[in-house]
């Protein structure tokens, strides 16, 4: 249950980051800590208290105590896109500051309505 | 498999494909093909034109078929658009000469005569509404050929025939939903079979689109535009022929969907006709008055012819919704004479501007001279426009009155007297100004139009004069329309109406006789009176003053002011102003809605919050969302 | 023997050529630019074989790793996804082979990868049967989307790129928060195994993973209030790029929402729901696109009316509604699409966005505006082009039954038709009869440019000419889509 509600929290703080935070880079932070709380979240879908990895040839472990294998294996997709996602953004910062000379998003203002 | 509509259907379409492509060879090519395949349409017409076609099937399409027909009523349409396009197309051959984009032009002009012949021999709603966005887009580009000006006027046009076929479409879809066929048969027997307010609401839908098309107040307000700054040549169509598209929707509504009696039961009796019907024709009724008074103010030739066929469509309309034989016999035959009278005003206007490059009234005059087929042209169209015996427009008038009185419905034959009257002296001014009086410096040289030109303005003068004098020839078709339809057709002979039930009687060839005679009189007394002898026009004097090349001796600038001053105040409010000023209101209201989209990354991801929180909010609610 | 009608092939093939391009720029970077047309033509190939195929079995399934769905991951496709496949493949073959002339930035090679990626990220959406898998192509979607939306590099595309990027990982991120609360309930990712499974539950519990699949893939499908990047992002890319974009990537996206609505989640009850977002995202489209001064901006507000519409016409939630906004899709991929390239070629003339500076064009570039008029009626769903019939679908299926409520909708539906007319028709007329600007010298762009969206061009007026066969074939696809025991039965019939 922590696990959940850490989860939805981390989620929630980077909402609060990409809402209320003008520096681009804490907006990129933002994104991060959304990705994580997504990521938290998956694996603790698949947790159980206590278990081991779901080794079925190995004799000594109960089928209750096996944590699910597919959540792991979605998180580390997740992982490796919400990644390159990541560096696509600081990517996109740096040639914003290159063009505004700032990272204070107020100044980047030229499309609207 | 009998082809033979489709073949019809189909010739002003390849026309205008052959005309646009030959076009690119040479452009004889072009007007050959142009000229040969609406002529070749009007020829096939003749075919049919005592074998009427129920049902010819032309696919399917969502379960309903779409099927083409032809009785005598849409054949009567049918012949005013195939006659008046070929006309115009001869017109526009020497008139369009020089500007550019000729192939597209023609082949715009014979797709509008194309859609607009589907629309005539239409046999179900969506074939109807098919050929009626075609022909509300193809007129649209055909009237944008004007120049600068027309650009403007066309956007008005569009948008306004996108909001009548739009309004249309909601009464095809409400049909459709109920009975999952458009053929008109199935659809009169569902509107006599459905309750009242369904069918008020159809019928209103419908009129909506049809009113816009035939111009009939208060949903003109893009004629006055439209026409004056259109070609002449498809001035004429418009006038001629898409006020009588809308008006032949306006008689498939009331006649071939619903019919007098189920209009008879929708609302109760209050008046000698259906009360529908009724208030159709005060519409019709004050489009006459109120345009006929405008027409008298104008001073451009053809916002004049414009505003005029806004009036003379009222009396088509007037007609049409009187809901007697003989009111409908006068508001279709009107229709025609009107195609014919105001296409051929919109030739010699046309022909004068062409040779003179000016369409404004008090810079013309005296070019009787100059252009006498032209003139002649004119007087023809005005006096049949002013329903004067023996020519056309006298015996479609009549016959309107005549119903107006058999109904005792005396409001509305006062407003069509007064628009009557009125006509008068709109048509002596657009008489008076360009042909009479004096003879600008600057015209001194202008020659008559080419022959091209005039042989629509000499057969369009013919018809005036046929229909005039031998009014059975139209009554033929539209008596047997009428038997088509469920009238019983008053009785006629060649030259009139042999009278009886309450009616009076006409006989147009006794009239012309006495025209004629009279004319033979006058011409006689003329020719032995007192000898005249020609002067030059400067030879002269006015209110004591001689006059000179740079004054003018008759005035023509704010002819009827002194009307001009009792009418405007009340012109001040127009339906054109109020619809401006809901557009604007929209535009305002437009433009602060769109200010959602700040640019702001910060409001954007609080938009996706807020609908993550909506969300919220209705599982606590329990997920119910209505 | 290469089995060809094996729809793996679709992701495959494209994937393969991502990765021959990688290796083929160190040794010439001009020649990967005619590696999209091949794969993007193999991939239109390959799916025109499997039309008889789904026309006859109706849904094929594809397993990977030789076992059996629900297990591993498979791919379904049923008419929906292959039509949709079969429109991405056109356009991609269009948009890439309008790229061999008008794509002249640094660097060649990477933008010829992200738009293969692009590409095969939006075929792999539609024809996916997993939802894991679903996320996965929608990620790669966006990060190659993302990547051209700021291909230029300058201020405006960087801007729109990092807004687009923003929004678009949240959504990413919300997808995938719901792909797994759906997983955590029915342990599964297969999207028939789930749709079975799924029954169980109450209305308000499916709500939750709803709500964030619906959001999350509503971000990329341009639904209100979600859209808000779109109009940035779409006119910023190359006009090759905001012709996928606009055409087939939002729609894509929306057919993802319709699969998870109807097949996954059987959710009726929510259309009402969806009707509203569907309408507000209409009327905000058309009002917007009316105001604007940027003609690719001006498309790009158009696209979101475009997809408020059918997507509005798919919430009726009837045969019929389906129906229409297959058919409204169909015309706006390729309407839209064509109206981008020729908006692109346009602007090579014109060096400006700006609406005003194209007046009187239509005498310089005359097939450009013939055909740019040829789109603009098909979207305006002007008879006799293909947009009339799916207009008169979809008011017809709005119009079922008559009652007060159905009015109004059609009233604000056609009330939003004549707006977009209103801006159609003003860029047509100062383009066709406005007055050529002195001074400049604009002639018709090169054929490379022109060729290609002659041939959208050509397609859009067969389909004016027999539109019989199409609305045939949607209305098939309608009723397999409403009856989504046969898409599950398909898949889970291994069993």
């Amino acid at each position: 249950m922590i696990f959940y509600v850490g989860a939805f929290i981390l989620i929630a703080v980077g909402l609060y980051a990409i809402i209320i935070k003008k520096n681009l880079v804490k907006i990129i932070i933002g994104l991060d800590l959304i990705s994580s709380g997504t990521n938290l979240l998956i694996v603790s879908i698949g947790y159980v208290k206590g278990g081991t990895a779901p080794i079925f040839s190995h004799p000594g472990i109960l089928p209750q105590m096996m944590v699910d294998p597919v959540p792991q294996a979605l998180t580390l997709t997740a992982i490796v896109i919400g990644a390159s996602e990541l560096a696509l953004a600081a990517a996109f910062v740096a040639i914003l500051y290159k063009h505004y000379g700032t990272l204070d998003i107020r100044k980047v203002r030229g499309l609207k309505w | 498999m009998n082809m033979s509509l489709m073949v019809l259907l189909l010739t002003p379409f390849t026309g205008g494909i052959l005309s646009y492509l030959g076009g690119k060879i040479h452009r004889s090519v072009r007007y050959t093909f142009a000229i040969l395949f609406s002529s070749l349409t009007l020829v096939e017409l003749f075919f049919y034109y005592n074998k009427p076609v129920n049902h010819f099937v032309l696919g399917k399409m969502f379960g309903s078929v779409m099927i083409l027909q032809i009785n005598p009523i849409s054949w009567l349409f049918a012949f005013i658009v195939t006659t008046i396009s070929l006309l115009a197309i001869i017109f526009s051959v020497n008139d369009m000469e020089g500007r550019g984009g000729l192939d597209f032009y023609y082949f715009e002009l014979m797709v509008v005569e194309g859609a607009m012949l589907g629309i005539t021999l239409a046999g179900d709603l969506l074939t109807f509404f098919l050929f009626w966005e075609i022909m509300s887009w193809t007129s649209y580009l055909l009237i944008i050929q004007g120049g600068n000006k027309s650009i403007k006027a066309g956007y008005k046009y569009i948008i306004m025939s996108i909001i009548g076929a739009n309004s249309m479409l909601i009464a095809i879809a409400m049909i459709y939903g109920k009975i999952h066929t458009l053929v008109f048969r199935n659809v009169a027997m569902l509107l006599a079979a459905s309750p009242h307010g369904f069918d008020i609401a159809i019928f209103v839908l419908f009129a909506i689109g049809f009113f816009v098309e035939a111009a009939v107040m208060p949903l003109h307000t893009w004629v006055s535009d439209a026409y004056s700054e259109a070609p002449s040549s498809v001035s004429s169509v418009l006038s001629g022929v898409l006020e009588k598209i809308g008006a032949y929707g306006l008689f498939v509504l009331l006649y071939a969907l619903f019919g007098v009696s189920l209009l008879g039961k929708l609302m109760p009796l209050r008046f000698p006709s259906p009360t529908i019907m009724y208030t159709i024709g005060w519409f019709a009724g004050i489009s006459i008055v109120v345009s006929t008074f405008l027409a008298i103010l104008q001073e451009d030739a053809k916002k004049l012819l414009a505003y005029s066929s806004i009036s003379q469509i009222g009396y088509v309309v007037l007609g049409i919704s009187i809901g007697t034989s003989l009111g409908v016999a006068g508001g279709l035959f009107h229709a025609l004479n009107h195609a014919i009278f105001k296409s051929l005003l919109f030739f010699t206007i046309g022909a004068v501007i062409y040779r003179t490059g000016t369409r404004n009234l008090s810079e013309l005059g005296g070019l009787i001279k100059k252009m006498p087929v032209t003139f002649t042209g004119t007087l023809f169209g005005i006096i049949a426009l002013a329903g004067v015996p023996p020519l056309n427009g006298f015996v479609s008038k009549w016959m309107i009155y005549e119903a107006l009185l058999q109904k005792k419905e005396v409001f509305l034959l006062i407003l069509a007297l007064i628009g009557s009257t009125g006509s008068f002296l709109y048509v002596y001014r657009l008489i008076h100004s360009t042909f009479l009086g004096q003879l600008p410096e600057k015209f001194k040289d202008v020659k008559e139009v080419p022959f091209l030109m005039q042989i629509p303005i000499w057969l369009l003068s013919l018809g005036t004069i046929v229909f005039g004098i031998w009014p059975g020839l139209a009554m033929n078709v539209i008596a047997r329309g009428e038997k088509f339809f469920g009238i019983t057709p008053i009785k006629y002979n060649l030259y009139g109406f042999p009278g009886g039930n309450g009616m009076g009687s006409l006989k147009m060839i006794n009239i012309s006789s006495v025209f004629i005679a009279g004319l033979i009189v006058a011409y006689i007394i003329f020719a032995l009176g007192a000898k005249t002898h020609r002067i030059s026009q400067y030879d002269n004097y006015a209110a004591g003053q001689v006059v000179t090349k740079d004054t003018k001796y008759n005035y023509s600038y704010g002819f009827y002011m002194f009307f001009g001053r009792v009418v405007n105040p009340v012109f001040k409010w127009s339906a054109d102003k109020i619809y401006l000023a809901w557009a604007r209101s929209a535009n305002v209201f437009g433009d602060y809605m769109r200010r959602i989209y700040t640019g702001n990354l910060e409001t954007y991801s609080s938009y996706i919050v807020v609908i993550i929180s909506l969300v919220g909010f209705l599982i606590l609610l329990g997920g119910k969302i209505w | 023997m290469v089995n060809l009608t094996n729809p793996i092939l679709l992701i495959a093939v494209p994937l393969f050529f991502v990765f021959l391009a990688a290796v083929i720029a160190p040794f010439s970077k001009r020649a990967t630019k005619y590696l999209p047309p091949v794969a993007f033509l193999i991939n239109l190939i390959i799916t025109l074989y499997l039309i008889p195929q789904v026309a006859e079995k109706g849904v094929i399934v594809a397993t990977t790793a030789g076992i059996k769905p629900p297990f591993a991951i498979n791919i379904a496709v049923d008419g929906l996804g292959l039509s949709l496949a079969i429109i991405a493949s056109l356009l991609g073959l269009i948009a890439s082979l309008y790229n061999l002339k008008y794509i002249t930035e640094e660097p060649q090679d990477k933008f010829n990868m992200l738009f293969l990626l692009l590409g095969t990220g939006i075929t792999w959406m539609v024809i996916t049967g997993d939802m894991f898998n679903l996320f996965v192509a929608f990620e790669v979607t966006s990060i190659s989307a993302f990547g051209l939306v700021g291909f230029l590099r300058d201020k405006d595309s960087i801007e729109a790129g990092f807004k687009y990027l923003v929004m678009g990982s949240i959504g990413a991120s919300l997808l995938l928060i719901g792909v797994v609360m759906l997983y955590a309930a029915t342990g599964t990712l297969n999207m028939a195994d789930i749709a079975e499974k799924i029954a169980r539950f109450s209305f308000r519990q499916k709500l939750l993973p709803y709500s964030f699949i619906f959001t999350g893939l509503g971000i990329e499908g341009a639904l209100f209030p979600l859209n808000a990047w779109l109009p940035d992002a779409h006119p910023a890319a190359p006009s090759s790029v905001s012709s996928i974009l606009s055409g087939i990537m939002t729609t894509a996206a929306i057919y993802a929402i319709i699969r998870a609505t109807v097949t996954v989640f059987n959710y009726s009850a929510i259309t009402p729901f969806i009707l509203l977002i569907a309408l507000l995202t209409l009327v905000f489209g058309e009002t917007s696109a009316f105001f604007q001064k940027d003609i690719k901006r001006m498309l790009a507000y158009s696209t979101i009316g475009q997809t408020g519409f059918f997507f509005f016409a798919f919430s009726l939630g009837s045969v019929q509604g389906m129906q229409g906004a297959f058919m409204q899709i169909l015309n706006h991929s390729l309407s839209k699409a064509m109206l981008f390239l020729i908006a692109g070629a346009m602007i090579t003339q014109v060096h400006s966005r700006n609406i005003d500076d194209f007046s009187g064009i239509g005498k310089k570039m005359k097939i450009s505006s013939v055909f740019f008029a040829i789109g603009a009626f098909s979207l305006m769903g002007l008879p006799p082009f293909f947009g009339f019939w799916s207009k008169l679908t979809i008011i017809f299926a709005t119009l079922a039954y008559t009652n007060f409520y159905t009015i109004t909708l059609v009233v604000i539906l056609l009330f939003m038709s004549v707006i977009e007319g209103a801006y159609f028709f003003r860029v047509m007329q100062s383009m066709f009869f406005g007055k050529l600007k002195e001074g400049t010298e604009i002639k018709e762009a090169s054929p490379g440019l022109v060729v290609p969206f002659v041939i959208l061009g050509i397609v859009i007026l067969t389909l004016a000419i027999y539109p019989t066969p199409i609305i045939a074939v949607s209305k098939k696809i309608a009723v397999q889509l409403i009856h989504r025991a046969v898409y599950i039965n398909a898949v889970l019939g291994g069993l």
